[in-house]
């Protein structure tokens, strides 16, 4: 039998542990909070309707002004990103669950997971130096391919394992109709899979629409709405950044409002992409 | 199809001649040999005992997906070495000129166009060194609460926060910090720390600014903290539930199982987590450049001014002119590509020997 | 139309490893056959050798010829997919794919090989289908739900109905009502007897008694002990139960082993 005293100090030293890790969870949510409170704070009271329809204002230090341009930019950036990253990442995920088990697949994934680790200011200086700098000029669709670098990689991780997921009598029932290789991967597999890979789709954007560094480099940032992708190009991480770094309060003001819109919408993507999790993979959920 | 009427359906098909037909003499008893008429037909049985070269069914749109998937395949590939090559050409001026000394001068001088390294490494590397101080302590003993302590209901809400902190942007970070952070150190952290320990290396030389290595680090501890906390959640998880049941069977406490035996047995998953978090660290550029004070300064002081590699190639980018002066930063992109890549593969390695593929 | 399926010293492997050797048999038109044995003894690999769904799996190969009807499926220039579309198959758990509601589960078939016709013939189609499977009246007013909503056993008529869809000279059932409670069971196999009206059943059972009630004819297969399957008896059902040739036959069949 242990000595009573002994036990009663290990139990103690379990109540404080299990204190202690309730502390570090707290600390963790302090700035989580701060930081959504005084985003909220200072972005709301910036915020007004004409944040989304005015420009950034034609004389520093005078007014707030709007970010529309910026806002516009950045969806332009989001679609060209999801062209190119969606059906890369997609195909290569397909290609890995399908074919990928040789040396070859074994490399694409292997690679796959080492972009998956790059800083994203370095896809922002290799757009720069493989597009910026042989054509001449900044331009959205070489943010588009920095983006899509860094986007690509959890698509087709996602991919081949949702498709890995899908039992195999379904695949199996489909070709026993009589369906040729490529119809049941698109109508039978790629369908059952859906909820994993749009959940990565939705979460690879939301990741992406937050992006500074990359656009640094590659579109450069424009005060005005401009629907040339061959040309520089605003967007509103990229504002917000501007912003901060001058001098004059309005402008600061301006990149909180920036900044709360961000937040936003980065949030509502992050819900989107649970409440489809849960809606898709109900649908698909074999009793 | 219709349905046929009662009775009889027409016994159909033409059977070739060679086969026997009837029902009792194909209760083939295994060994007894067929009766064969002749050669020939002993010939022609062994041909059919050869397994049929059988070609796999390729219709047009299976050609297409092959192609398609596997042209997708192969741009990553080529992608991944167009990476390095790219950064490596255009960064071999610089090379060429400052050689290895590039990594341990200290001189970044844009009129006399030298260039080296130190500064920007030291910074990346003691910023995000700090940082994981300050955020593995905490991320573990969160990821023990999560998976040791937390009751169901506790567990998707709290994950779910964590995971929001790592939702948020660089740049709101960034925001938040020089707005909040550098003002809170400089009213208050610095001329405490200086003040009561100044006398140490750490704390002296403080910038009045509130800018520097102690507000990066502190925000770079905080943008961090979500990667260490999940995959280490994930990699204490993966421990067998039998070997805690055996520990609390001893009689032990829970706090005791969890760091006698649920901890080391995560330990190669929870090193691959730190490892993971430092190479995020060392990449961070947006909010580390809005609060690090960008000079090309070492100095053991975490009250003074900084700069890393990140932060330099993004503030001095734009300016850059001149190919020795890009060809530089270029370089630095080198050097912190290699970073970041050999602390990736180090990490993935070990907590993929405990968690599996899908941990991170 | 029901075809008749003959086998013709049918050998398959799994990679190096052979797994059935020499199979020759023939099954008639509109009866039932049923493939009964031991565990592992394969079966459900002669099963789908007969399809062409065996050599799906990387490695395997399949020696022998298979005429359905008067057509070898093995043959120089038969196409797997063809003759998959002209054999159906239904599975051990039933599988119907989850993202469809039944009215699509049924017309995946049609559409998968290309074959669908108008909406309206669709219609016809599956409402057909339903019926021979004996689950229209049940799911007639909700053919757009998920399919898997349904229970069980008429999960399993889906699938039966979705074969049936494509119109197969030969139906293929691999341990048909193994997953499922007796009850359901017990409808399936009612549903069997229907439909060899109208087509040819090939039926893999480890259920011998479900061979007993339902098939016309048995084949007992039994792997020795190099572990390779071969078709030891084949005849009547009424005889093999009553009166088999083979001492193993009797052994299995009196549960002596199996």
């Amino acid at each position: 039998m242990i000595s009573d005293r002994g036990m009663t100090r290990r139990i103690l030293v379990d109540r404080m542990g299990t204190a202690l890790a309730v502390g570090a969870v707290i600390t963790a949510l302090i700035p989580l909070g701060a930081m959504t409170a005084y985003v909220i704070a200072q972005g709301g009271s910036a915020l007004s309707l004409s944040f989304f329809t005015q420009g950034p204002p034609a004389v520093e230090g005078q007014a707030i002004g709007g970010m529309f341009p910026m806002i516009v930019g950045s969806l332009i950036l989001i679609g060209l990103t999801s062209c190119l990253g969606i059906p890369v990442g997609l195909l290569s995920g397909i290609y890995l669950w399908r074919y990928g088990a040789g040396s070859f697949g074994q490399a694409v994934r292997f690679v796959t997971d080492v972009i998956a680790g790059i800083p994203s200011i370095l896809a922002g200086v290799i757009a720069f130096a493989l597009v910026v700098l042989p054509t001449g000029t900044y331009s959205a669709y070489s943010a588009a391919i920095a983006l899509a670098l860094l986007m690509f990689p959890t698509v087709t991780r996602a991919t081949e394992t949702a498709l890995g997921a899908v039992p195999t009598e379904l695949r199996e029932a489909a070709l026993g109709l009589g369906a040729t290789e490529w119809r049941v991967v698109v109508r039978v597999v790629v369908p059952t899979a859906a909820s994993g890979i749009v959940t990565a789709v939705v979460l690879g954007i939301a990741r992406v629409t937050g992006e500074t560094a990359p656009l640094v480099f590659t579109a450069n940032g424009l005060p005005v709405v401009s629907t040339n992708i061959f040309g520089p190009m605003g967007a509103l991480p990229l504002q917000i950044w501007q912003d901060a770094n001058t001098p004059f309060a309005t402008d600061h003001q301006a990149a909180f409002a920036g900044a709360l819109v961000l937040f936003g919408i980065i949030l509502a993507l992050n819900l989107i992409a649970r409440i489809l999790t849960y809606r898709l993979s109900r649908r698909t959920r074999i009793t | 199809m219709e349905r046929s009427g009662e009775g009889e359906t027409r016994a159909p098909v033409l059977i070739p001649q060679v086969a026997p037909s009837g029902i009792d003499e194909l209760a083939v008893r295994p060994g007894v040999e067929r009766p064969s008429t002749d050669d020939g037909l002993e010939e022609a049985r062994e041909a059919r005992r050869q397994p049929h070269q059988l070609r796999a069914s390729r219709s047009p749109g299976d050609l297409v997906m092959r192609l398609l998937t596997t042209g997708a395949a192969a741009l990553i590939l080529v992608t991944s070495i167009g990476l390095f090559a790219t950064l490596a050409i255009q960064s071999r001026s610089a090379i060429g000129q400052f050689g290895f000394g590039f990594l341990t001068g200290s001189d970044w001088n844009t009129t006399t166009n030298q260039f080296a390294a130190f500064p920007a490494i030291a910074g990346t590397l003691y910023t995000s060194v700090l940082a994981l101080l300050l955020a593995v302590p905490v991320g573990l003993l969160i990821a023990v609460y999560l998976s040791e302590m937390a009751m169901a209901q506790v567990r998707l809400p709290l994950g779910f926060l964590i995971e929001l902190l790592a939702a948020i942007p660089s740049i709101v970070y960034g925001l938040w910090a020089l707005f909040v952070l550098v003002p809170l150190v400089q009213q208050h952290v610095s001329p405490f720390l200086s003040g009561r320990l100044g006398f140490l290396p750490f704390f002296a030389n403080a910038s009045p600014t509130g800018l520097g290595i102690l507000s990066a680090a502190l925000v770079l501890s905080i943008m961090v903290l979500p990667t260490i906390t999940a995959i280490s959640r994930d990699v204490l998880i993966a421990v067998p539930r039998s070997q805690r049941e055996a520990m609390l069977a001893l009689g032990a406490t829970r706090w005791e199982t969890t760091w006698k035996v649920v901890v080391p047995g995560a330990r190669a998953g929870i090193i691959g987590a730190v490892i993971l978090g430092l190479g995020r660290a060392v990449g961070e550029t947006m909010a580390v450049q809005m609060v690090l004070g960008n000079s090309q300064s070492t100095s053991w002081s975490v009250l003074g001014l900084g700069t890393s590699i990140a932060a330099t190639i993004v503030n001095q980018f734009q300016d850059a002119f001149g190919g020795l002066y890009r060809a530089s930063l270029l370089e630095l992109a080198l050097i912190l590509l290699i970073m970041a890549v050999c602390l990736n593969a180090l990490a993935r390695l070990l907590v993929w020997r405990v968690a599996g593929r899908s941990a991170t | 139309m029901a075809e008749s399926v003959r086998a013709d010293e049918v050998s398959a492997w799994y990679g190096k490893k052979l797994a059935i050797r020499d199979i020759s048999v023939t099954m008639e038109p509109n009866k039932v056959t049923a493939l009964i044995g031991p565990s592992g003894c394969g079966k459900s690999t002669f099963l789908r050798s007969i399809n062409r769904l065996h050599e799906v799996v990387p490695g395997a190969k399949v020696a022998g010829d298979i005429w359905v009807g008067d057509r070898n499926v093995y043959g120089k220039d038969m196409d797997a997919v063809k003759v998959r579309a002209n054999i159906g198959m239904v599975f051990q758990r039933p599988n119907p794919f989850p993202t469809m509601s039944i009215y699509d589960n049924i017309a995946a078939g049609p559409r998968l090989s290309g074959r669908a016709g108008k909406r309206k013939q669709m219609d016809e189609l599956v409402e057909h289908s339903l019926r021979q499977a004996a689950l229209w009246d049940e799911v007639k007013d909700r053919l757009k739900e998920p399919a898997t909503g349904l229970s069980g056993g008429q999960q399993q008529r889906v699938c039966i109905a979705r074969a049936l869809a494509m119109k197969p000279g030969v139906l293929l059932l691999d341990e048909p009502s193994s997953a499922l409670d007796p009850i359901a069971s017990f409808k399936i196999e009612e549903l069997l007897l229907q439909l060899k009206n109208d087509y040819t059943m090939v039926i893999v059972t480890h259920n011998m008694q479900q061979a007993a009630r339902i098939a016309d004819f048995t084949g007992f297969m039994l792997a020795g002990t190099d572990y390779v399957g071969e078709l030891v008896e084949y005849g009547e059902t009424t005889k093999m139960f009553s009166n088999p040739s083979d001492s193993r036959t009797e052994a299995y069949i009196t549960g002596r082993f199996g």
